[in-house]
């Protein structure tokens, strides 16, 4: 079942998509009337991609900084059990709140606008608990024998960890950070509020609102334009992500051997 | 080995040798090591140690011996401050004199402690990194090259626990390809290279087969004139075989300490009767 849902998925998307996937699909903007129906995607990806770049580099030294904190220098477990479950908590938390608390904190209090920055901020909200849980849980998989090894030689911490933990930890940590920027590349609802456009003549820039690829297939899905642009689009995002995750495994495979 | 690795190997002992005896020099005359005096050790509110009273001979392989769960590894755990990386233990009352100072007095770094005192696990733990880098982990962190080439600082501990010629054409590989009995010894070469002055061990042979355990037990011995060495192990055989002092723990009490011969031969207390002919433990 594991197996065949995904495939299923991909095989459909391909059956009405593949088609419409042409050089002008990935390098040009979206044309016609209604918008979309023909022309490219290209600003969608290019916004996707600047808003999880974004996100991550305010995710990701957080979330790390967090869990390294968490699992090789706090001795309290009564800490250690409460950032847990209050990053549990915030990972459960719906996106489309995210983009709630994105819009009225960052685009209206901070004044941001809708923009490529208050978008990519909100996405590093919505990676942070993400990435810190899978931190965490990779640091912690890293067995106490190492560390102590290690310690015993009374080297610092810092350089146990550097030399001892991290590689131990560092295929795992690169799966929970794929598996956060996947997970928000893919979500249109915190971007929805906070960044995205219907269309953007300019590339990138961080105080303009950029194109992302989930709500531009929002916007042609709703319009019911063209079917066939819309399924070319799920396929590209459906794509990427695939690529990431391909891409951890093979690493985490050679990491293995 | 040819002769002209013989003549390096021989300056490299020169020059790393007369490093420890510097370093080594004030306490040289102290027939005492450590001195335990009413030491009390805690996992949260469970008490492990109970007003433990011994010493530790410089030069002198002692053993520790008890049943599983007597407070032995905890013991060494304290006396090269490794006890404190364990959460919620902690020492509950008493004092360790280690060269002159008591080791949990203000101003102790815990880190240079462990430098001094190396600790060998009881299974060995090869780091996620290649043979030789491992060998000079921590004499890279404390600086104790000398001058001397890594290559070669690591050869001449290689060459200390007899692994030199079984992975000198393998030094890049990872350490953990090594097997058990290996593992051990390139812990051994690894906390020697550190330039201890004191070598615990705890239980190192008990995942070894009994080929490797007489390897490590042939090392130790031959250690001996250089390192003082504090071993703990179950194993009443090879307490008999290596240790000069014998101190026998129950319950986390210590019950008797003596020169070996005599625990085994005409121990003072029942209660080690008893454990050396195998009616507890």
């Amino acid at each position: 079942m594991g197996f065949i849902l995904p495939m299923s998925l991909i095989l459909f998307l391909c059956y009405h998509g593949a088609q419409a996937i042409t050089w002008e699909l990935l390098w040009q903007s979206p044309k016609g009337f209604p918008l979309g129906s023909s022309g490219g995607i290209r600003p969608a990806i290019e916004g996707s991609l600047a808003l999880v770049a974004i996100g991550l580099s305010v995710a990701l030294p957080l979330a790390l900084g967090a869990a390294i904190y968490l699992t090789e220098y706090s001795a309290s477990v009564g800490l250690q059990r409460a950032v847990s479950f209050c990053a549990e908590c915030l990972a459960g938390v719906p996106a489309v709140i995210y983009g709630l608390v994105g819009y009225s904190f960052l685009v209206v209090f901070v004044k941001l606008r809708i923009s490529l920055l208050a978008g990519g901020i909100t996405l590093g909200l919505v990676m942070l608990p993400i990435i810190m849980i899978g931190a965490y849980e990779a640091l912690r998989a890293v067995e106490r024998k190492y560390r102590e090894a290690a310690l015993a030689l009374g080297v610092s911490r810092l350089f146990a960890f550097r030399n001892n933990v991290w590689p131990k930890a560092r295929a795992g940590l690169l799966a929970a950070v794929v598996l956060a920027a996947g997970h928000a590349f893919g979500s249109a609802a915190p971007v929805l509020m906070t960044a995205s456009v219907v269309l953007s003549k300019s590339g990138p820039d961080l105080s303009s609102p950029v194109m992302t690829l989930p709500t531009h297939l929002y916007y042609l899905v709703s319009e019911a334009s063209s079917p066939q642009q819309a399924y070319a689009t799920a396929l590209i995002l459906v794509a990427l992500l695939l690529m990431a995750n391909v891409t951890v495994m093979l690493i985490k495979g050679s990491h293995g051997r | 080995m040819n002769e002209s690795s013989q003549t390096s190997t021989a300056l490299t002992w020169g020059g790393i040798n007369g490093a420890a005896a510097k370093r080594q020099a004030p306490q040289e005359d102290a027939p005492i090591v450590f001195a335990v005096q009413r030491l009390s050790v805690a996992y949260g509110e469970r008490v492990v140690l109970k007003n433990i009273d011994c010493s530790v001979a410089r030069g002198a392989i002692t053993a520790i011996l008890g049943p599983s769960g007597c407070g032995k590894s905890t013991f060494l755990r304290v006396l090269n401050r490794t006890l404190e990386l364990i959460p919620q233990a902690r020492v509950l009352s008493g004092a360790v004199a280690f060269g002159g100072r008591d080791l949990f007095e203000r101003g102790v770094q815990p880190v240079a402690i462990r430098r001094r005192i190396g600790l060998i696990h009881q299974r060995p733990v090869p780091f996620p990194m290649s043979i030789l880098d491992d060998v000079l982990f921590g004499a890279r962190y404390h600086g104790l090259f000398n001058g001397t080439p890594p290559a070669e600082y690591a050869r001449y501990y290689l060459q200390q626990v007899g692994l030199w010629s079984e992975v000198k054409d393998r030094l890049s590989e990872r350490a953990d390809r090594l097997s058990g009995g290996q593992q051990q010894r390139l812990c051994l070469a690894r906390t020697l290279a550190n330039q201890p002055e004191v070598i615990l061990m705890d239980e190192p042979c008990s995942s070894l087969d009994p080929a490797a355990t007489k390897q490590i037990e042939a090392l130790v011995l031959g250690l001996k004139p250089r390192y003082t060495i504090v071993i703990v192990t179950h194993n009443l055989a090879q307490a008999k075989r290596v240790s000069d002092q014998a101190i026998f723990m129950l319950d986390g009490e210590i019950i008797e300490q003596a020169p070996t011969a005599q625990i085994f031969m005409n121990p003072q207390s029942q209660l080690t009767r008893e454990f050396v002919s195998g009616q507890i433990g």
